[in-house]
């Protein structure tokens, strides 16, 4: 896949079936992926494979993924959600 | 013309979440050739948002409950216009399809007796409103839609349906002679176009709450079904009735689940007052959620609200105790700190009533079928069949009750794919659709793609939802609902004209989006002129200038048709089965 088609494809998958974690990933997709390291893109394109309930454990803080990159990156979605504010709009 | 790839399969449902894959699953458990359609993989369907629960009289926490008990409340929270034939069929059948889930292996909590657990919603009561709160919600934890979707999603896979995931539904194809026979749609992740065949389509694409700048809803909700539904001519029912939920956290919208008010939370203005209790004496914080939402814009209109600007009020819930607020209520706490930063343990939750579930849709009998209007009579639509948040059986009528969502899903899923099936059975044939029929279906997207000037869609959703909000929420008004369609008039053709400068195939999403946000236009003029033109105020639908509910004119549904954009009435259905029609009263709780 080209560079397009895969960050269209990770647009598309960071929006979900709740709002909740909607708010978080599709702004971390348009403005913090392209300047992860390729690690942490990597570990960011298995986030959005997990499931929704797993995914909203983990940036709400219930739970911690138990595989370390996975983890990793829940730390930084939910720092620059705390940077970014949370609101309703599109990012 | 273009030459599509075709796909033929005795039914198809667009829409993978509860109401789709309980269809499919019932179809596909018949042995016929039936396909689940949907832009997200299935289990990512706003469903898994579900965390409250299913309403249905089990009677598990209470063994005297009955279901016509439910039957009475849920009239009582339509404000009178759900149909009573349809809310005696959903009250009455919920059990067995609740069963029937529990057997698939759906992991309800239990109560230590082992049966399964049930909690108090707003609006529930026993013995016809005289024994006081149920407890009738069936809980599995604070996952029930995930619970429910994943269970849903293993048993199609069992029974082989096939299932088109990623796939992006555009339009419907009928025949010459108007028969529904299939839909147009885009394989996302090729950007191939398909003509998908089939002999029932079942529209069960959710709700469109992205009409409205505040909502609970997720991205994805945006009325696809409705959009192509009103494209092709067909009429909406009750589109002006929108429940806003009494606790969406302030900026964020996300929902603080109304468990927290069963639990002993309570909703305080700027003095510190349960004011609830001056607006419903007895039922106080539970109250229907549209009186609820109410009392609290009145709260703030009338300078009463919390915050800087006054324009919020807060859900109290430290009296409970840190200890109990955790336990009973697991992600309140982290919810709250993560979309309001308080700790609800120790500060109150900022909420305000925030847009949630779209009551009106496609209206259908029991069995699924689309119904629209000719010259006054109903007619069924050939071939087209609609169940879940996108449909109108109307079972909510003007106000829904928390948890009857998940029931009417299953139960109208399941009825849907019952009829279908034995349908199929006697045998369906209908003219194949000709080329033509089929361009017609791909004529808005060519468009689209085609289009070199027009403006950009996050702009204009923008526009559109901000005119939503502002004309068209909790509390309307005639002369602001003018202007606010005034402001619709202007953007259709904007809307139809957007220029998407991405013209690549794979994984587009700016086409998707700019088709979604065609689709949101269609179902907020639908609401606009539906919300203009009830001239009274019932359940959700609440008028400044017709503040009183008027039976002698609108104890009825309305129907918006879309050539005409005219509205035309539509009798309620008030002739149940098996016990006596529920008398339109004063609502007090
Ligand atoms: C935050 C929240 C909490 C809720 N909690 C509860 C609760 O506790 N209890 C309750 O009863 N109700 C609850 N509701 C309401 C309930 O969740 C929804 O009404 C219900 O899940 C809708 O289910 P559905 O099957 O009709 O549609 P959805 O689950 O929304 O599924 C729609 C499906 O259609 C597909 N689709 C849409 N458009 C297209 C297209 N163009 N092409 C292909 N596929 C398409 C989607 O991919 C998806 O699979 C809640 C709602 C919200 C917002």
């Amino acid at each position: 896949m080209d560079d397009r088609t895969e960050f269209n494809r990770l647009s598309w998958h960071s929006r979900r079936g709740m709002l909740e974690i909607d708010v978080m990933l599709m702004p971390f997709t348009q403005y913090h992926y392209r300047t992860l390291s390729t690690n942490d893109q990597l570990a960011y394109r298995r986030l959005l494979d997990c499931e929704d309930q797993d995914i909203w454990e983990w940036l709400r803080g219930f739970q911690v993924p138990q595989d370390e990159s996975l983890a990793r990156i829940v730390v930084k979605i939910r720092q620059a959600s705390c940077d970014l504010g949370v609101t309703q709009a599109d990012p | 013309m273009t030459a599509l790839r075709k796909l033929s399969f005795d039914a198809i449902v667009i829409g993978g979440g509860g109401a789709g894959m309980r269809a499919s699953l019932q179809m596909a458990q018949s042995g016929f050739k039936t396909a689940c359609l949907s832009k997200v993989f299935p289990t990512r369907s706003h469903t898994v948002s579900a965390q409250g629960g299913i309403t249905c009289a089990i009677a598990s926490a209470d063994p005297h409950d009955d279901w016509r008990w439910h039957m009475y409340d849920t009239v009582k929270g339509s404000d009178y216009i759900g149909d009573q034939d349809a809310i005696e069929y959903m009250c009455s059948v919920g059990p067995q399809a609740v069963f029937e889930l529990e057997h698939m292996g759906l992991p309800f909590s239990r109560f230590d007796n082992g049966r399964i657990y049930q909690r108090p919603f707003g609006g529930q009561s026993k013995d016809y409103g005289n024994g006081g709160q149920a407890a009738r919600t069936c809980a599995a934890a604070d996952r029930t839609g995930h619970a429910l979707l994943h269970t849903l999603y293993q048993t199609n896979l069992k029974n082989e349906t096939t299932f088109l995931n990623e796939w992006f539904a555009v339009d419907l194809v009928r025949n010459q002679s108007g028969d529904v026979v299939g839909v147009v749609a885009i394989e996302i992740e090729t950007g191939e176009v398909a003509f998908v065949e089939s002999k029932a389509t079942v529209l069960a694409t959710g709700g469109a709450g992205r009409i409205y700048a505040s909502t609970t809803n997720a991205h994805i909700n945006t009325g696809d079904g409705i959009g192509m539904a009103l494209r092709a001519g067909y009429a909406m029912q009750d589109m002006e009735m929108w429940q806003f939920h009494p606790t969406g956290i302030y900026g964020a919208g996300t929902l603080v689940t109304e468990g927290c008010r069963g639990e002993g939370g309570y909703l305080i203005n700027k003095d510190g007052e349960r004011f609830m209790e001056r607006y419903a004496p007895n039922a106080k914080d539970l109250a229907g959620r549209d009186v609820v939402a109410r009392s609290m814009m009145t709260e703030i209109l009338e300078g009463r609200g919390c915050g800087d600007s006054g324009d919020h009020v807060y859900l109290k819930l430290d009296h409970l105790g840190k200890e109990i607020v955790h336990s009973r209520l697991p992600g309140v706490t982290e919810l709250s700190k993560t979309f309001a930063h308080v700790d609800p343990a120790v500060k109150p939750i900022p909420v305000v009533p925030t847009c949630h579930y779209m009551m009106g849709g496609i209206p259908t009998n029991v069995n699924g079928q689309a119904i629209t209007q000719i010259d006054g009579k109903d007619q069924i639509i050939p071939g087209l069949y609609a169940c879940g948040e996108a449909a109108c059986v109307s079972v909510h009528g003007a106000n829904r009750l928390g948890g009857n969502s998940l029931l009417d899903l299953v139960v109208f899923g399941r009825a849907a794919g019952i009829f279908i099936q034995e349908q199929l059975q006697q045998g369906i044939e209908y003219a194949a659709a000709s080329a033509d029929d089929v361009d017609h279906a791909v004529a808005r997207m060519n468009t689209l793609n085609s289009n070199e000037k027009g403006e950009d869609t996050s702009t204009l959703k923008k526009e559109l939802q901000s005119c939503m909000q502002n004309y068209f929420g909790v509390f309307r008004d005639g002369e602001y609902m003018k202007k606010g369609r005034e402001e619709l008039n202007v953007m259709r053709e904007r809307i139809a004209n957007i220029a998407i400068e991405d013209k690549s195939k794979a994984f587009n999403t700016a086409r998707m989006e700019a088709l979604e946000l065609q689709n949101l236009f269609e179902v907020a003029e639908a609401t606009a002129i539906a919300a203009d033109e009830r001239t009274e105020s019932r359940g959700a639908h609440s008028r400044r200038d017709f503040p009183e509910r008027d039976d002698k004119n609108w104890l009825c549904h309305s129907l918006y048709h879309p050539d005409s954009k005219k509205l035309t009435r539509r009798d309620v259905n008030f002739s149940p089965n098996t016990v006596e029609t529920f008398q339109p009263k004063v609502r007090t709780y």
